[in-house]
């Protein structure tokens, strides 16, 4: 049996993916203006540290709180690291419990996957813009890395291959060819399968009814990390007229990390000590984020220090 | 000038011919036949609306000479004849029956046109009676207008006994090929099959249905009903609350595995059958890998999907001309597909489970879902418990049984002065000693962890 993800790994060690639920959170924060966040439902896989679900419930004080978790076989454990009380377990793989789920509730969604992207999870895309209600965030983390062992002149074509054996050969984009899938260039073949999903779905749920009641998505997120393997986040917003008047992703400009554009925002986690952290925060914020001192510390990493040090993690080991 | 501008026009008048050629091409013989019969159950509809259709009939006589459909269904006036009924297309303002299969104003024309080379249309009202006398292969040839005439008309009747309403509609001669299948034992069955289910709905309210005479009956859709495996249920509205508007009631959930031709999906427009046990992609099955949906296997024996399809503008349903199949293009379709494919997945997850336990489970015995499905009630769909998911229910796995280890006997041959040696060295007493000794120095060395 293969072990779950977070028996390999601490989750809340990873700084890219800590700093990325920070980032979600000041973007989740900004719903308010649509309904009181209390309102709100949040859907998310919180492992067997709940990370995302302490984050949430802590800072928007959501209460309604839904985790799906596939390892059955460790219930006990998982149900024994609950955080908080009102986190619900749903027992089972995403695409069996999100057909059986109500959506009359605005729900935050963040399926944070460390799989590569298949037809499941274009089904629980499929199924969640199909079904979500208007002034809901939908976000969904995928591994897009190959993770090869060898790569020669085949490893092109090998790849095309393993993507269609993933996704099927008729959700390829129009165009892509084996070299496309280069580096992050997988990352945004895979960004585009999922946004043909999202644009399938929505027509499909748009097209009966009247044009004034469509719903539209906009794109929040299109971020690329590497805490280890590379990963891709996509996810947006789903609004009607009314709602869209009340919030859209303009009202996100004066954020970095939120993208609407095709290009993806990466985030760098340099590593550095505590005690450059301290240094490097007593000389922020700034205008322009690279900082120039100290001059010893590489200036690549004051720089991306610099677009994130608001949601960098600080790690210390303590005695209990 | 007027012979200036009429030398600008070109003809673009369709010939009669063509119509009846491409009209008969497009569709197949007993789907012909069901335009008609769909026109009698539109007519005990309209009489009747939601209430219960009991002594309203329709007989079906067919034999190699003629086919004559007669029904006591209230008939259609001379006047709807002279406006409607009998042209090309449906004309706007013609009068709607609610949740009626007519849509397109053309089943019945392209029906008389397949079976025969000529008809007769005889229909009688509460105050109208009139008679339609057609030899198609003289009317082809007829020039312009387009227009068929009363044999006999008479519009001021009054009170018209009840009996005496209704419709014969009979074909004489048949086509030659027509003629052909009327006389085959094969084509009556099939017939009679196909009528059963098409028309299930109707005759399960009441209506009567004789095919040369033998009465049919409907075949009620069957779903097991035990509250841990009840049918989930959905109901929908396109666009919502308007008056016309498409209602959609899905079920989802298990019905008897040996069926096999009711397995997966039955779809109904206003109550006709349009897809009876569909297992292919048009009903959301994975065919080609488009979705996570599996292709069907006959592990989804088990499976039953109902969709109803209803509304009182039937043009609004997604069905095709000849009501034989789907619409998928129909936007109400493809928002609905969605939904159905939602309540799939939880059901073939629970037949996943199902096959699963039964290749665990030793032959003659029934696994504890096989149990409760055994134990299951069978009801229709309609009087079905439903829920609004349906949830593999929790099993609890039976207990190995535990008792002494398992042992085997193993015997072998070899050489007396070999094994004598062995003998000694082990100090065994007994040749089984032996055996056991060798077994246990060899396990030791190269086995135990």
């Amino acid at each position: 049996m293969k072990k779950p993800s977070f028996e390999k790994f601490n989750f809340s060690l990873r700084p890219a993916k800590n700093i990325e639920r920070k980032m979600f959170c000041e973007v989740f924060a900004r719903l308010s203006r649509i309904a009181a966040l209390r309102t709100y439902r949040y859907l998310g896989f919180g492992a067997n540290t709940f990370v995302d679900f302490t984050l949430f419930h802590q800072r928007l004080g959501i209460t309604d709180m839904m985790s799906i978790e596939g390892s059955v076989a460790y219930r006990k454990r998982i149900e024994f690291n609950k955080p908080y009380s009102c986190i619900k377990m749903q027992w089972g793989k995403s695409n069996t419990v999100l057909p059986n789920l109500r959506w009359k509730k605005r729900t935050i969604a963040w399926l944070d996957n460390d799989v590569r992207l298949d037809k499941d999870i274009l089904a629980d895309i499929r199924l969640i813009i199909s079904n979500m209600r208007s002034g809901s965030v939908f976000a969904i983390t995928v591994d897009v890395d190959f993770d090869e062992d060898v790569v020669d002149e085949s490893v092109h074509q090998v790849r095309m291959n393993e993507l269609i054996g993933m996704v099927g050969e008729q959700k390829i984009p129009l165009g892509t060819r084996p070299a496309n899938l280069a580096g992050w260039g997988f990352a945004d073949t895979c960004r585009k399968i999922m946004n043909n999903e999202i644009d399938a779905a929505l027509s499909i749920r748009n097209a009966p009814n009247e044009p004034w009641s469509h719903l539209k998505y906009e794109q929040l997120f299109n971020i690329h990390y590497a805490d280890r393997s590379k990963m891709l986040t996509i996810g947006g917003i789903l609004l009607d007229r009314d709602d869209f008047g009340k919030l859209s992703a303009k009202d996100f400009d004066d954020l970095e990390f939120v993208s609407k554009a095709d290009e993806a925002y990466r985030i760098y986690a340099p590593v550095l000590t505590t005690r450059e952290v301290h240094y490097l925060n007593g000389l922020l914020p700034r205008s322009n984020p690279d900082v120039d001192r100290p001059t010893w510390l590489p200036q690549e990493d004051r720089k991306k220090f610099g677009k994130v040090y608001r949601y960098y993690p600080a790690y210390t080991e303590v005695e209990i | 000038m007027g012979q200036n501008s009429d030398n600008k026009k070109i003809n673009a008048m369709p010939t009669r011919a063509l119509f009846v050629y491409m009209l008969t091409k497009d569709i197949p013989l007993i789907p012909a036949i069901m335009d008609l019969v769909d026109n009698c159950s539109d007519g005990a509809k309209n009489l009747r609306g939601e209430k219960s259709l009991e002594g309203l009939w329709v007989r079906i006589s067919i034999s190699p000479e003629e086919i004559c459909i007669s029904d006591n269904c209230g008939g259609f006036t001379a006047e709807t004849a002279r406006k409607y009924a009998f042209r090309f297309g449906r004309a706007t303002g013609a009068p709607s029956i609610t949740h009626s299969i007519g849509q397109f104003g053309v089943g019945m024309k392209r029906a008389l046109f397949k079976l025969g080379t000529a008809f007769r249309v005889e229909s009688t009202t509460d105050s109208s009676r009139f008679v339609v006398d057609v030899d198609v292969d003289k009317w082809v040839d007829e020039p312009d207008p387009w227009q068929f005439k009363f044999k006999e008309v008479k519009e001021d009747l009054k009170n018209v006994p009840e009996e005496n309403r209704g419709t014969i509609i009979a074909v004489k001669p048949l086509r030659k090929e027509v003629s052909r299948e009327f006389g085959l034992g094969n084509f009556m069955s099939q017939l009679k099959a196909e009528i059963q289910s098409h028309l299930q709905m109707p005759i399960s309210r009441g209506l009567s249905v004789t095919l040369n005479g033998i009465h049919l009956v409907s075949k009620p859709l069957m779903v097991f009903n035990d509250a841990r495996i009840a049918p989930a249920f959905l109901e929908k509205e396109y666009p919502k609350g308007e008056k016309k508007a498409v209602h959609v009631r899905l079920y989802c959930g298990v019905g008897q595995s040996t069926n096999v031709a009711a397995a997966g999906w039955h779809v109904f427009c206003n109550g006709r059958l349009i897809l009876e046990g569909d297992k292919s992609s048009v009903t959301g099955w994975g065919e080609k890998g488009e979705t996570n949906i599996p292709a069907y296997h006959p592990h989804f024996n088990y499976f039953r999907g109902f969709a109803f399809f209803d509304s009182d503008d039937p043009g609004r349903l997604p069905w095709n001309t000849t009501k034989t199949g789907l619409n998928i293009d129909s936007p109400v379709y493809r928002s609905v597909l969605e939904d159905m494919v939602r309540l799939m997945q939880p059901v073939i997850g629970f037949l996943y489970a199902l096959a699963s336990e039964k290749s665990e489970t030793e032959a003659g015995e029934l696994s504890p879902l096989e149990q409760i499905i055994d134990r299951s009630p069978l009801v229709p769909i309609e009087s079905a418990c439903t829920r609004e998911f349906f949830e593999t229910p929790p099993v609890i796995k039976k207990r190995i049984p535990t008792g002494p280890p398992v042992q085997l006997i193993t015997s072998y041959y070899r050489p007396v002065d070999e094994a004598t040696k062995v003998k000694a060295k082990l100090g065994a007493r007994s040749w089984r000693a032996v055996g056991e000794k060798t077994f246990d120095y060899f396990y030791k060395a190269e086995c135990d962890e």
